[in-house]
């Protein structure tokens, strides 16, 4: 992406005596769409350099600079470097243009921040780290990226699912465009929905989560879709061994109207239909695609209104013919969302957005079977369709003061269970759980408080749920505060308090994903958690080491009326058709608690020919349930002691870059049996043992045993081209160098011996992006 | 269509998948202890059955050889004090005594003890349901074809007969007809959980059989709560080895908490009574 940067720095002189400190501030802005630069470095040198990041208003502020002159440098991925003297005796204004470098190819803005700014518990992934870690077939996922950070755990190798600081793979809410994304994966769970071509910002909170936010348990995931360029056409794109992906950028009426359209698609299917069952069967069909749009218009000066959808879908095909009958299999995932927003600036210190939106997530699953004159067949369905209106208005009431004031209302649809059976087209039987609509308000108040040592944030979420006639009070109270104790030196502290009213069932292991939403109500309160954590974060910069950032945070969580399924049950449970079956949720599903706590390091190199970061997690976390391990707290699936995660690149020269990442994990928690017995077959009618017996299997406790840990190391090479038409990225990268064979799965065989089921070995993958654009 | 997943998924994952053997996986040591399944009604002679239990991957012990042979098994009538030793038939670890002998009494309690060399003593004890329920109602639907066989609908209807104690119901099914694929066998299957609802006082039975002239018998189980708890266990653990726990595409169900009321061991002592009823389709 070709870019042009406008910097605009206010510098203001003052005449003072020579002890006096001048305040010197700015403002960098992107001078082809307007919108502010975030993430830019700024350091203003003389003996000791003084260094600050554009927020996200792409602001910049020196509160305290000495009369001296000064080596002003400013940089910012994607731009060429800009150096100059400057002479501070005053308070003074610049205006500076950065010129982009052509060869960068634009991923996922920056979101980085000055020490100051940084927020407790949250976890950015900025431009630099993300070109950092090797790809998989091109693909840069977001959620595989996170798990390199600290309190972001991985399931396995086979799975885009996070566990953010011990929490389920359900507790997590992901926001496109401030709209819910019910369904999280591509691939049998594989791959994330999130298409980075068109990502402006990503940001995972675990903790201190704000007061506009909520509805889940242990994380939010927070991305802002990129707006297209109001000035110059681009082309982008990239063709990998997974997918392929396009993205177009069109000013349709320059300065005022712009539209983006990106999409992506898999092609295993070309590759399965070279593969032919035995018999007649046809060859497997499985594809996805997803799809993301956005339009903007700026209203008057500075309003903007967007329209953006984002819609995907998922699906297999599977036939198994012989001669007497013809069975299909078919399952499909759709996920859609359709929203829009209106940014007012009410005034300079005032402004106000407005958003209306609507996601939907589908499941369905279709089983076929004829034969002669007869057919049969099942149909099963779940759905959840929401319906949310929100407004947000910002008020910065003092230069140390800022409210945010928010409320929202959304009407749920759920439909978690419709099975119909069908004989020669005709229902013969149904069976499912009821649908249902639901009713969630909220309202909230963030403040902001930002004084010379300290910031707080303090906040209050309250909302209110109901549902078949059972309605549940929220009261969230929220807190955060950072203190410093030097210039490169903070302390953070948050405390949190954040509910769940909706349900997600999931499979606890393996098959394809079967994911269920149901609402709070009388059988399920909607479940809470309690969070807080202590933490500090320290700037280093040496001439030798350059400059690092060291982040500590400790956190403790408990989190209440989760749920699971009871042993013994599973998704079969309600995609499997039996007409004595009754769908009495309370005796599939069983609530309970959890309880996770950690210390999450991390260390980074921000500068010089060789960058990364190293990331550690210590963490323990338990669940109880009533309904299983006898009721005894046992080690969660997603407890794993020790996470560490290494990233590092290496600039050989402008177009060489070599990329690394290595990580590490406990063996994930498991449950394999102690003991056996035999349990011999007993006849009630004739009242006598029959000569055969059943094995009954003697638990030590649930996951009382550990697999082997998990470790990967991942690499890659890229060179950057450039062209009279635009820039390319061409990357050769190398999945599990080492070939290690890491356990998805342990079972016991039925000669009672351990068989470890390891997925992906070495993987090797060669990708090419490219993007065009107008000069 | 199991064989249909397992193609397509072959495709996506048999060229990087791969299953290794864990060679020497460390099982903890058990304390091996005495298996006892007794399971006694009216009426009709008392059979025990006495197995060892054993570590998971011992190659040394497997059911062939997992029998208790020299055990000395007392049974005592706690309600009249009466009390009788079983007889170890030499076969099947089963030991038994003649209800000419000891007789199993409705309403009365039972205990039983087992002593073996090696082992710790293991006891246990039930309490014979009062009254046996009866099928009130039975009904069966026109029949319908299930895309193999031509299928009725059978509903049965009886009335908890609890007193004092609660008590649990089961149905056994069983027909002349022999073995046929989803039909009610000549072999017991005994269900005490999921065909059984219940609204109020009244029970229901919902099943289905094939549509033939043979005469089925649903024999009702009525059980106390703890032979009841052990076969709903039984019959969880079972279902999960079907769907198969390590099976790749049988999505881990969890594991089932094992339940016994024998001290010191595993197993159950437990009882029932049982009224059978026979339908014939017109």
């Amino acid at each position: 992406m070709k870019n042009t940067v406008i910097l605009f720095c206010f510098l203001f002189f003052n005449f003072q005596i020579q002890a006096q400190k001048y305040s010197i501030s700015g403002v960098v802005t992107d001078a082809e769409t307007g919108k502010p630069l975030e993430g830019s470095s700024i350091e203003l040198r003389v003996k000791k350099a003084l260094t600050a990041i554009t927020n996200k208003d792409g602001e910049f502020h020196f509160p305290k600079a000495n009369k001296d002159i000064y080596l002003l440098d400013i940089r910012n991925v994607g731009y060429l470097v800009s150096q100059q003297k400057v002479n501070i005796s005053s308070d003074t204004t610049f205006s500076i243009a950065l010129t982009p470098f052509v060869t960068e190819l634009a991923t996922v803005t920056v979101t980085g921040e000055s020490i100051k700014d940084a927020k407790p518990s949250v976890n950015t992934l900025s431009k630099t780290q993300i070109l950092a870690i090797p790809t998989v077939g091109s693909e840069r996922d977001i959620l595989r990226m996170m798990v390199l950070m600290p309190g972001v755990k991985s399931d396995n190798e086979g799975s885009a699912g996070i566990y953010v600081r011990g929490g389920g793979a359900d507790q997590n809410l992901f926001l496109i465009n401030g709209a819910t994304l019910y369904k999280s994966s591509h691939l049998f769970g594989f791959l994330s929905p999130f298409n980075s071509d068109v990502i402006e910002k990503v940001e995972l909170y675990k903790g201190a989560f704000p007061a506009q936010f909520g509805g889940r348990l242990s994380s939010v995931l927070d991305i802002k879709l990129k707006t297209a360029s109001m000035t110059k056409y681009q082309v982008s794109g990239s063709v990998g061994i997974i997918t392929s992906r396009a993205l177009v950028e069109l000013p349709l009426i320059k300065n005022r109207l712009s539209v983006m359209l990106a999409a992506r698609r898999s092609y295993f299917n070309i590759f399965t239909q070279l593969f032919n069952g035995s018999g007649t069967s046809e060859a497997p069909n499985y594809y996805f695609y997803d799809f993301n749009g956005n339009m903007s218009l700026k209203v008057g000066k500075k309003s903007l209104w967007q329209v953006y959808s984002y819609q995907d879908k998922d699906y297999l095909k599977a036939n198994g013919d012989d001669d007497l009958e013809k069975n299909q299999y078919q399952q499909k995932w759709y996920s859609s969302i359709i929203g829009t927003s209106f940014y007012v600036p009410v005034s300079s210190k005032v402004n106000n957005l407005t958003e209306i939106t609507s996601s939907r997530y589908l499941m369905q699953l279709n089983v076929e079977r004829s034969r002669k004159d007869e057919a049969y067949s099942n149909i099963f369905k779940t759905s959840l369709r929401d319906l949310t209106f929100k407004n947000t208005t910002e008020i910065e009431l003092t230069e140390n003061v800022s409210i945010r004031l928010g409320l929202s209302q959304s009407r749920y649809e759920f439909r978690p269970s419709e099975l119909s059976y069908f004989a020669n087209e005709k229902i013969v039987a149904q069976s499912g759980i009821d649908s249902t609509y639901a009713n969630e308000s909220n309202c909230w108040i963030d403040n902001e408080f930002k004084f010379e040592h300290w910031r707080a944030n303090v906040g209050f979420r309250y909302g209110y749920y109901s549902s078949q006639n059972k309605s549940f009070v929220m009261p969230q109270p929220r807190l955060s505060i950072s203190y410093f104790l030097t210039e490169s030196t903070t302390l953070k502290a948050s405390l949190t308090r954040i509910y769940q009213p909706l349900h997600l069932l999931s499979n606890t292991g393996l098959g394809f994903p079967v994911d269920i939403w149901l609402p709070s109500n009388s059988a399920m309160n909607p479940e809470f958690s309690d969070q807080i954590t202590l933490g500090g974060q320290k700037q280093l910069e040496t001439m030798r080491k350059g400059r690092w950032l060291l982040n500590a945070e400790v956190y403790y969580k408990r989190m209440n009326n989760i749920i699971s399924y009871q042993d013994g049950h599973a998704s079969n449970d309600f995609t499997e058709y039996n007409q004595n079956k009754i769908n009495d949720l309370s005796k599939i599903i069983t609530t309970g608690q959890g309880l996770s706590y950690g210390l999450e390091l991390m260390a980074e190199k921000k500068t010089g020919k060789i960058k990364g970061w190293i990331s550690y997690t210590l963490s323990k976390t338990t669940n109880q349930f009533n309904e299983l391990n006898n009721g005894l707290w046992f080690s969660a699936r997603q407890d794993q002691r020790h996470q560490l995660g290494l990233v590092g690149t290496y600039n050989l020269s402008k177009r060489w870059t070599f990329n690394g990442s290595w990580t590490f994990l406990t063996g994930q928690a498991i449950t394999l049996p102690q003991a056996v017995y035999s349990f011999p077959s007993f006849d009630f009618v004739n009242n006598k043992f029959e000569n055969y017996s059943n094995l009954i299997y003697v638990n030590g406790g649930r996951n009382s045993y550990r697999m082997k840990p998990y470790h990967r190391l991942d690499v890659g090479i890229q060179r950057q081209t450039t062209h009279k038409w635009g820039a390319g990225i061409f990357e050769i990268s190398i999945f599990n160098i080492y070939n290690r064979r890491n356990p998805y799965f342990y079972y016991l065989s039925s000669g009672q011996l351990v068989y470890s089921v390891s997925l992906f070995g070495i993987i090797p993958s060669i990708s090419y992006t490219f993007r065009i654009y107008s000069k | 269509m199991i064989r249909i997943i397992i193609l397509f998924s072959s495709l996506l994952f048999f060229s990087c998948s791969k299953e290794l053997k864990i060679e020497g996986f460390a099982f903890p040591e058990i304390e091996s202890k005495i298996i006892l399944n007794g399971i006694i009604t009216p009426s009709d002679s008392i059979f025990v059955s006495l197995h060892k239990l054993r570590t998971v991957g011992d190659k040394t012990i497997n059911g062939k050889n997992d029998g208790i042979r020299n055990a000395t098994v007392v049974l005592e009538n706690t309600t009249t004090k009466e009390k009788t030793t079983l007889k170890y038939l030499g076969k099947n670890s089963l030991y038994a005594q003649s209800q000419q002998s000891f007789k199993i009494i409705p309403n009365n309690s039972y205990h039983i003890s087992v002593s073996a060399p090696t082992f710790k003593s293991v006891s246990a004890s039930c309490k014979v349901p009062q009254i046996a329920a009866v099928f009130g109602k039975f009904a069966y639907s026109e029949p319908y074809n299930d895309g193999f066989f031509l299928r009725r609908r059978v509903e049965g209807q009886w009335i908890d007969v609890s007193l004092t104690d609660s008590l649990y119901y089961g149905v056994n099914t069983s027909s002349q007809n022999g073995r046929t694929p989803g039909e009610i066998t000549s072999y017991s299957t005994t269900l005490f959980s999921e065909d059984i609802t219940k609204a109020g006082k009244l029970y229901f039975y919902n099943t289905t059989a094939t549509d033939n002239k043979f005469p089925k018998n649903y024999t009702l189980l009525t059980t106390e709560r703890n032979l009841y708890r052990y076969y709903v266990m039984a019959e969880k653990i079972r279902r999960i080895t079907v769907s198969g726990t390590g099976d790749f595409f049988g999505a881990f169900q969890g594991i089932i908490p094992e339940f016994t009321n024998v001290e010191n061991g595993y197993g159950i002592f437990g009882a029932y009574l049982s009224t059978t009823a026979t339908l014939t389709f017109k």
